[in-house]
């Protein structure tokens, strides 16, 4: 019996993206190729402007790509209709921003619970993991404090949390350490991978932090719209 | 947590940017309920004002002439609703004066309502009846006027009504002083007992009126007692009201024709039926007004014919002389036979004793070759007269031939078959002037009849006024003194007189008295003689049938009664008046008002929505469909304003109330629009459904505005909105394709306004402020569209022009759209406050100038009695004022002779005003005829003329100058602003207007004056007056030419003192009349202009908002430019420049829209320097209060901190 090889959790095709300019179009992503497995962590590294941001949110639908595919679970979610992006993006995918992008007007249990105010679970049920997953970030303590009673560190440990309420299958961190102290920054990256880890969930991480991207299996460079891996 | 739970915490942590919204849609949702409930509440209180004018009163019954107030009695048998009354009064218009006790006049006031009231009246007010034995009581109005208080004694004059037509030479009356004019009654000092509050029929009136009435109240029978003798109708009334205190009861008004049609009887219509025996037996049907209408006479031989009777009309004249041909013959030989050198006493004993003349004797149209009954006559000579009289021939009597000629010499004459000579006859003929028109006619003597059967017949004369006494000397005849002779009566006279009173002693043909002038066309005929086919049996039972036929025939309507609805009069006035143009024009303003409050929501959501970006992006990324933000942002505004527009509903009764308060304390006159307002009213106005509409609409429209708002959100990609960075906001549109949509739309719009604006001068006037919004809304969306354009457009090139110019205009340009909102702010309140500044009155200063809205007169004068004559010398004065009076009439002569006083007449038909003081809709307006010697003169200013004269070298006046025929239409002037605003008239439109007795005229407008001080009144020509308004004698209005040097207070108070007592008269200066009218247009305007202040308002908080946001987003670039070494104020400077150019784009699409909607109005007032000086006032205030805006912006600049905002980026 031949072993089959395992479908990957995130398969990206010639993914190019094109920015229509009043001076002319800007070519940001030009055929990028990418497989990651359910369970595994990447970092992307580039220059401020290589694009990784924008990488990161075609992956997350919050942008589609003028051409390529992208797979999440065998599926490429920008074959359904466009009302329907959110909806999958809700259940599929979780972010964390190098700016938390708190609600500050909910304390850090509500935060986390935003995303799954509209999905299926049922309240109780979601409840129960928004507690348990800030347990898991440390913060089980701070449920009811607002965003603006935390440090830095702790807010982008809540969004992690909101990040994981809806069991995504795709994670994607768009600097999220851009704006902490370097061990706030290592403790974040710590859980992040943790969480990852346990949930089994795949993590896209931009960074422009070798130190960081060293902890990831694997590293790639994005640079001339194009996607190379970063040997170790 | 739930999304509800999201919300409501999204609601309450965002407040202080709601609080915003919430001020933005409180202040839309205020202008849009307010400016409805304005016109609502204006319109309840004038209801509430006529219903306590009008009481319990539905209708009024009322004629141009008096009639019995006995009819009221019957009416309400007839009608058979007990519940109902009906109250006879009589209304006249009069002068009060109040004396101090030495007789000096204290205080008088003139156009004064004085009723006769029975104690009947007071039930349709519920009020307590006066007891106003021996005394009189007055309103309220007149009582603050005069500052009388109760028991003071007061005089009235009111002028003696005359039911025959004046210009007839019966219709004059005589007053103590015999000057024969339109004498006055006087009605002695009497006690004010008591003051009659507004609620209690103190605010009575027939037609409503916007200033409080000056009423005094009589006994209706001691009034009737004074009026009785000139009227000659026993108890007149010439007014029944008629009114319920039940509310469900009600009567239509043809129940009431009907209720009329039964009750009314012969006396109510001034006619009798008199029985006479001798020379046989017949009924004449005569009338009080001494004239028998053709009509009548007509209805009268039909009702005959149908019971087969005879009728002939007959016409009686009073001839002043009669004398013969050859009486100088007669008198030389009398003389001889006297003296030949006789006394003056000699030779007027001669005179009479030659008895060749008759005075005072009346002669008879009829035919004396009737048979009976109406014959036979006989000749002197005992022989049947059998021809009929020739056109010019008189047939003369016994008597009368033995007065002419010596006794025996006639009946010589005619034995030998000689013809008689001529005779000369001198009468009166109709005449309007102050002295009665005399004319002479020859005629010749066709015969002599017998005095005996059917030529001696004292009921051919009907009833004449003053004729009365045991001699023609103690007659009272309406001549003026100075015309009555009774010198001339001699003994034969008295003779005659006292047996056969004023037996006819001469006879003529129909034809020959239409030459004489003897028809009228009041009427031909003074009776109709009526007698049964055997003319016998005629007694009281059979002329009571005949009378019962004839008023069966008779309609009440074109007798001159006219049944008024008064509450539905006092309704469509209202509805109808000023209030509904008002009422429209307020709205149209307050579109603007709304729209800026609109696009303020607009403006402040935007920026709430873009200030939560990252959030709503956030949400988005989290999974939150577009769908779904929309309902949880939707939701969460929708609620703040729904919020706001209820706080906007008390808000919106404030501020109508506010209006309509500083509205009031501005009026000139002493209008009370909102000071005595009930509990019921107020309840009234917070319940009313226009509240509820307001509130739904205002909600509608912020919902509109909201969606607009979130629409826009849909540009943004989930990640412009997380990062903050919306690049969709800086327009990607290609200049090519921009610049060419952009002129396309300029060309479509120019055209568009072009086309309206066109069509706007050619519209109904009415239209005109339709025409106006919808042309000035074009204008300003064209205006906008370059703007928009420009803000579109490459910017200055940083090395080539001014680093802050360069910079300056990048800021602006950065955010095309929410700038364009805010110019938009700005353009609206600058177009409302520009097109009304120069609709503004400027006080006139010139009063002498004759080209202006005075015409170069000083003076305006009224009377409540009109002048027979406009006096220009001394003894015109005297035959005004009597001979009682030489040292007021030596200082009136001396300071009009200083003055180089002219003064000028017109004859007045009294009616509604028509100026912009009235706040009801009239239905007859006031006409004035002008006199040929103003029309000659000229002067004011003329809008518009009829195209015929628009050549400048033609005096427009002379355009009254056409006589009307009777089909066609009369020319007729009005003040530009009375035709467009009051009457809805455009220039060369016919209208109708009530004419006498029921008739109606067509008046022409043929010319509009230009803001004068004609704008309470139509003007004719005094010709056309005369002729289609025979009853309004003499001169009521005056206008008073004089020197600028002129001592104008002492002309005024000589002329009110000379001509006050008598004849009600006052003078005020045409300034202040002018005045009182601009003040008024001006109130109008300036109430729109608190519109505009409003929005001046919004536009700099809007300006304020926006700044403050672009500083705020742009915060890290200003720290970065300060970190290249920018000093605070230059970034400062910048801002500054932002904000200038806003203001100065806003200013400039306003202004431009508004000036090219009015242009056509500045076009036709010419000089333009008072209305652009008052513009640039304006428009300064504009700019500064926009260039304050950015003061908070450009000191948020000022406080920046560079080194923090650069280590977050």
């Amino acid at each position: 019996m031949i072993p089959s090889t395992p479908t990957p959790g995130l398969q990206v095709r010639q993914l190019t993206k094109t920015y229509i300019m009043p001076a002319g179009p800007v070519e940001v992503l030009r055929g990028i190729d990418l497989d990651v497995q359910p369970g595994e962590a990447i970092a992307i590294m580039g220059p401020s402007g290589s694009g990784k941001s924008t990488f990161l949110y075609i992956l997350g639908t919050l942008e589609p790509p003028s051409s390529g595919t992208v797979l999440v679970d065998g599926e490429d979610p920008f074959q359904r209709p466009a009302q329907d992006l959110a909806q999958f993006r809700n259940r599929h995918i979780g972010f964390v921003f190098q700016e938390h992008y708190l609600l500050p007007q909910c304390t850090v249990w509500e935060n986390v619970l935003v995303p799954s105010l509209i999905n299926n679970i049922s309240r109780p049920d979601a409840a129960v993991r928004a507690r348990q997953l800030l347990e898991q970030v440390g913060l089980s303590h701070r449920l009811h404090h607002y965003p603006a009673e935390l440090s830095g560190g702790e807010r982008q440990r809540v969004a992690m949390a909101r990040a994981l309420i809806n069991k995504p299958r795709l994670v994607l961190a768009d600097e999220p350490t851009g704006n902490l102290d370097r061990q706030a920054a290592n403790t974040v990256v710590s859980l992040l991978l943790d969480l990852v880890r346990n949930h089994g969930v795949i993590l896209v991480l931009a960074t422009h932090s070798l130190e960081i991207a060293r902890r990831f299996a694997r590293i790639y460079e994005l640079f001339d719209g194009q996607l190379h891996l970063r040997d170790q | 947590m739930t999304l509800g739970k999201l919300w409501r915490r999204n609601l309450r942590y965002h407040r202080r940017s709601h609080l915003a919204i919430l001020l933005g849609t409180v202040i839309g949702c205020m202008a849009l309920t307010g400016a409805w409930l304005v016109g609502d509440l204006l319109r309840a209180r004038m209801n509430a004002l006529q219903q306590q004018r009008l009481g319990f009163i539905q209708y009024a019954l009322t004629n141009s002439r008096f009639f019995t107030s006995t009819l009221a009695q019957r009416l309400a048998t007839e009608l058979d609703r007990p519940s109902w009354t009906v109250v006879p009064v009589v209304q006249l218009r009069g002068t009060v004066i109040l004396r101090d006790t030495d007789g000096r006049i204290l205080r008088h006031q003139n156009k004064i309502q004085v009723l006769g009231v029975p104690p009947e009246f007071w039930k349709l007010f519920a009020a307590p009846v006066p007891d106003l034995t021996g005394a009189v009581a007055v309103n309220q109005a007149l009582a603050r006027q005069l500052q009388l208080d109760q028991n003071a004694l007061l005089e009235i004059r009111l002028p003696r009504p005359s039911i025959i037509p004046q210009e007839t030479l019966a219709g004059r009356s005589i007053d103590e002083t015999g000057t024969a004019w339109q004498a006055s009654i006087n009605i002695e000092s009497r006690q004010v007992r008591t003051l009659i509050p507004a609620q209690q029929g103190g605010a009575f009136t027939l037609a409503p009126q916007s200033e409080e009435p000056y009423t005094v109240y009589l006994p209706l029978d001691d009034l009737q007692r004074r009026l009785r003798d000139a009227l000659a109708v026993e108890a007149p009334a010439n007014v029944v009201l008629v009114g319920t205190t039940e509310p469900q009861s009600s009567v239509e008004v043809s129940q009431l024709s009907e209720a009329l049609h039964r009750a009314v009887r012969l006396e109510d219509y001034g006619l009798k039926l008199r029985i006479h025996h001798s020379p046989f037996q017949y009924a004449s049907l005569e009338t009080n007004r001494l004239l028998l209408e053709d009509e009548l006479t007509q209805v009268a031989q039909d009702v005959a014919q149908e019971l087969q009777w005879s009728a002939r009309p007959t016409l009686t004249y009073l001839v002043n002389l009669i004398w013969s041909d050859d009486w100088p013959v007669v008198l030389s030989s009398a003389l001889g036979t006297l003296a030949h050198d006789p006394t003056p006493l000699q030779a007027m004993l001669c005179w009479r004793m030659c008895y060749t003349y008759v005075p005072y004797l009346t002669v008879s149209v009829l035919d004396p070759s009737e048979d009976a009954p109406w014959g036979p006559f006989y000749s002197w000579n005992g022989q049947r007269w059998t021809r009929h009289l020739s056109p010019g021939e008189i047939l003369l009597t016994e008597p009368a031939a033995d007065d002419l000629w010596p006794v025996g010499s006639w009946q010589a004459r005619l034995r030998q078959e000689q013809e008689l000579p001529d005779v000369f006859v001198r009468y009166f003929v109709e005449s309007s002037g102050w002295l009665l028109e005399e004319k002479t006619a020859r005629l010749r003597v066709a015969g002599v009849l017998s005095w005996r059967g059917s030529a001696v017949d004292p009921g051919l004369t009907p009833e004449f006024p003053g004729l009365r006494g045991t001699s023609p000397a103690d007659w009272q005849p309406p001549f003026p003194r100075s015309q009555w002779h009774p010198r001339w009566i001699r003994g034969a006279d008295d003779l005659h007189w006292r047996r056969y009173r004023a037996a006819p002693r001469a006879f003529i043909s129909a034809e020959t008295a239409r030459r004489l002038g003897w028809f009228s066309r009041h009427g031909q005929y003074t009776s109709v003689r009526l007698t049964t086919a055997a003319a016998t049996n005629l007694d009281t039972t059979t002329v009571q049938a005949f009378a019962k036929h004839l008023l069966s025939k008779l309609d009440p309507q074109r007798q001159g009664f006219r049944w008024r609805h008064l509450r539905a009069e006092a309704e469509a006035a209202i509805d109808q008046g000023p209030l509904r143009m008002f009422r429209w024009l307020f709205l149209g303003f307050s579109v603007f008002l709304v729209g800026s409050a609109l696009l303020l929501i607009v403006l402040l959501v935007r920026l709430q929505l873009l200030r939560r970006a990252s959030e709503l992006g956030v949400l988005s990324a989290l999974g939150y469909s577009r769908g779904l933000l929309n309902r949880l942002i939707g939701t969460e505004f929708g609620i703040v304003l729904v919020l706001g527009c209820l706080a906007g509903i008390p808000a919106a009764v404030i501020y109508a109330w506010g209006l309509l308060l500083w509205i009031d304390k501005r009026w000139p006159t002493s209008v009370t629009l909102l000071s005595e307002l009930s509990a019921t009213e107020m309840r009234q106005y917070l319940l009313s459904p226009t509240l509820i509409a307001g509130w739904a609409v205002s909600v509608l429209a912020g919902g509109i505005a909201l969606i607009w708002a979130l629409r826009d959100l849909r540009r943004f990609s989930p990640r412009e909105l997380l990062l903050g960075r919306f690049q969709a906001e800086i327009s990607a549109a290609k200049p090519g394709h921009s610049r060419l949509r952009t002129i396309a739309f300029l060309l479509f719009s120019s055209i568009l306004g072009l086309l309206i604006w066109v069509s706007g001068l050619r519209a109904a006037p009415q239209h005109v402020p339709l025409w106006f919004f919808a042309s000035g809304g074009i204008w300003l969306v064209t205006s906008l569209a370059v703007v928009a354009w420009v803000l579109r457009q490459s910017k200055p090139d940083l090395v080539r022009h001014p680093w802050w110019l360069a910079l300056g205009f990048r800021f602006l340009t950065r955010q095309p759209r929410r700038n364009f909102f805010t110019v938009t702010l700005l353009a609206l309140t600058t177009f409302m406050l520009s097109a009304i500044e120069v609709f503004y009155k400027s006080p006139q200063s010139q009063v002498f100038a004759k080209e202006s809205g005075t015409g170069g007169f000083a003076l305006l004068a009224e009377s409540d009695i009109p002048l027979p004559i406009v006096p220009k010398d001394l003894a015109d004065w005297q035959a005004i004022l009597g001979e009682d009076s030489a040292e007021r009439l030596h200082n009136l002569l001396d300071a009009l002779q200083r003055g180089q006083v002219h003064i000028y007449g017109f004859a007045v038909r009294p009616g509604e005003d028509v100026s912009c003081l009235n706040l009801y809709q009239p239905q007859q307006p006031r006409l004035l005829g002008v006199p040929a010697r103003l029309r000659d003169r000229g002067g004011f200013r003329f809008d518009k003329v009829m195209p015929a004269l628009e050549s400048g070298s033609v005096n427009p006046w002379l355009a009254l100058n056409a006589t009307a025929a009777s089909s066609d239409a009369i020319p007729v002037f009005a003040d530009a602003h009375t035709a467009q605003w009051v009457l809805h008239l455009a220039l060369g439109q016919t209208f109708p207007y009530a004419g006498e007795s029921n008739g109606r005229l067509k008046l022409r407008l043929t010319g509009l004056l230009a803001d004068s001080i004609f704008q309470g009144s139509l003007l004719i020509s005094e010709e056309n007056f005369r002729r289609h308004f025979p009853q309004h004698s003499g001169y009521a209005f005056f206008l008073i030419e004089s020197s600028p040097e002129a001592p104008l207070e002492e002309i005024t108070r000589c002329l009110e003192s000379a001509l006050g007592e008598k004849y009600g008269f006052s003078v005020r200066p045409t300034l202040e009349v002018l005045g009182q009218y601009h003040r008024v247009e001006n109130l109008y305007l300036q109430t729109f202009q608190l519109l505009g202040a409003f929005g001046l308002i919004l536009g700099a908080g809007g300006l304020a908002a926006v700044l403050l946001r672009n500083v705020y987003e742009r915060q890290t670039e200003l720290a970065l430019l300060q970190a290249l070494g920018y000093t605070p104020r230059m970034l400062a400077c910048l801002v500054v420049v932002e904000n200038a150019l806003v203001v100065l784009l806003g200013f400039a699409a306003g202004l431009l829209a508004a000036l090219v909607s009015v242009a056509p109005y500045l076009y036709i007032v010419g000089n333009i320097t008072e209305p652009l000086k008052r513009l640039s006032i304006i428009l300064a205030i504009v700019i500064g209060i926009g260039s304050l805006s950015g003061s908070v912006a450009i000191r948020h600049v000022l406080r920046l901190r560079m080194l923090a905002l650069l280590r977050r980026e």
